[in-house]
């Protein structure tokens, strides 16, 4: 069983890292900071939401692995080493982190109901997590001070908190379909048949009527 | 699940990943440095003339593989051509076409073990019985086949709902299409387990 589950979150893993790149595709807006505003954080909260810390950032680093090989697969068709050296740096190196910190608030915010928990840990990892480091690299390299670097990206934030509401919707609507998958939900999942059948037992939410 | 690697056989095939991979990394980051016009376009030329030096097939296979980034395409025209600023809509075009088709000539013309045996090599070093070092190898593999099922997933899913629907909300597409990636990584997963796994127990 042991086997299984870990078979199970090497390809989520994979396909969590294919999903903040499908992200990608859908085109930027740069401000004049010059950092884009991209789907690409949705998948980054999704990464947290859906597979929990551990297994969310790594998610994260395989995505960026694949970008620093030189892969397109930044917004807007960025990717080799250049990007690292461009004003978003920090963003990029928040992306693992970002993951982390909304996977690792999801499980302890294990009372709270699906949507309010992923909200909550999405708004904590997807933009507080993720401006720290991102905020640090634009002022390192722009050469500008913190609060200004922080007034430059202050324009993202209507845009995130968009993100951090659909990623609330989303991740309820994949637990209430698929629970067994959401592995923030369950940090010790117990044997995919017992889980199945809790699940089929208790359907955690109404949607499948619409 | 399908294989991107080209039926065609390409003089690409022969190099070694290494160095098809360290060439890749060269032409991106390069291509992000460009700032003359003249530069960018030898630049953007240059994979396709390596494509077309290998036969009109597999030029027309790579050029086909080109036609996710058309809605993007249009996108960033329409963009730049409120903005007013067209030139550099035009220059964000090719740099993206010359990279995805950079990136799409390694990809094409390199086995997926290739790729894996390339990323445990790097990795020996900070690895000791190798486990690690494979299922890296695997997730990477894993990662670069999801990409184009994904995108392609969504495009079939955005056609059926504009068959059925007079609305113009596609977002509403991201349900199935969650639902529908994950329910393929559970088959994966499965279809891996019954061959022994992605590590050693």
């Amino acid at each position: 069983m042991i086997g299984k589950n870990m078979d199970k979150t090497v390809v989520l893993v994979a396909l969590f890292a294919a999903v903040i790149a499908a992200l990608g595709l859908i085109p930027k807006i740069t401000l004049i900071s010059g950092v884009p505003i991209t789907a690409q954080s949705l998948g980054i909260m999704l990464c947290g939401t859906i597979l929990g810390a551990r297994a969310g950032a790594q998610a994260a680093l395989l995505f960026l692995g694949l970008t620093a090989l030189g892969l397109p697969l930044l917004a807007g068709g960025r990717g080799g080493l250049a990007v690292f050296a461009s004003p978003s740096v920090g963003f990029l190196i928040g992306f693992p982190i970002a993951a982390f910190v909304t996977g690792w608030s999801m499980q302890r915010l294990a009372r709270l109901s699906i949507g309010p928990a992923s909200a909550l840990a999405a708004l904590l990892g997807g933009i507080i997590a993720l401006y720290i480091p991102g905020v640090i690299g634009l002022s390192v390299m722009i050469d500008k001070p913190l609060l200004a670097s922080l007034a430059l990206v202050a324009p993202f934030l209507p845009g995130d908190v968009i993100k951090v509401i659909l990623c609330a919707v989303i991740t309820r609507a994949i637990y209430s379909a698929r629970p067994q998958i959401v592995l923030a939900k369950s940090p010790q999942p117990a044997p995919d048949a017992d889980a199945a059948a809790q699940a089929a037992d208790n359907p955690p939410q109404k949607d499948e009527a619409r | 699940m399908l294989a991107l690697t080209t039926p065609y056989q390409t003089i690409f095939h022969r190099w070694p990943a290494s160095l098809k991979v360290v060439m890749l990394l060269t032409f991106t980051t390069g291509l992000m440095l460009i700032q003359t016009q003249t530069l960018l376009l030898c630049a953007v030329g240059l994979p396709f003339c390596l494509i077309a030096s290998q036969g009109r097939r597999y030029l027309w296979f790579s050029l086909k593989l080109l036609r996710p980034l058309w809605p993007f395409v249009a996108i960033i025209l329409i963009w730049h051509f409120y903005t007013a600023d067209l030139q550099s809509g035009l220059s964000i075009i090719l740099k993206l076409a010359a990279a995805f088709t950079f990136a799409n000539l390694v990809t094409t013309t390199t086995s997926l073990a290739d790729f894996s045996a390339l990323i445990e090599k790097a990795m020996a070093p900070f690895d000791g019985n190798g486990a690690q070092g494979k299922k890296l190898g695997l997730m990477i593999a894993l990662t670069l086949r999801f990409i184009p099922v994904f995108i392609e997933r969504a495009s079939l899913l955005r056609l059926a709902h504009r068959a059925r629907s007079t609305k113009h909300g596609t977002w509403r597409i991201i349900f199935p299409l969650a639902l529908s990636a994950l329910d393929d990584a559970e088959h994966v997963s499965e279809a891996l387990n019954a061959r022994g796994g992605a590590a050693p127990r």
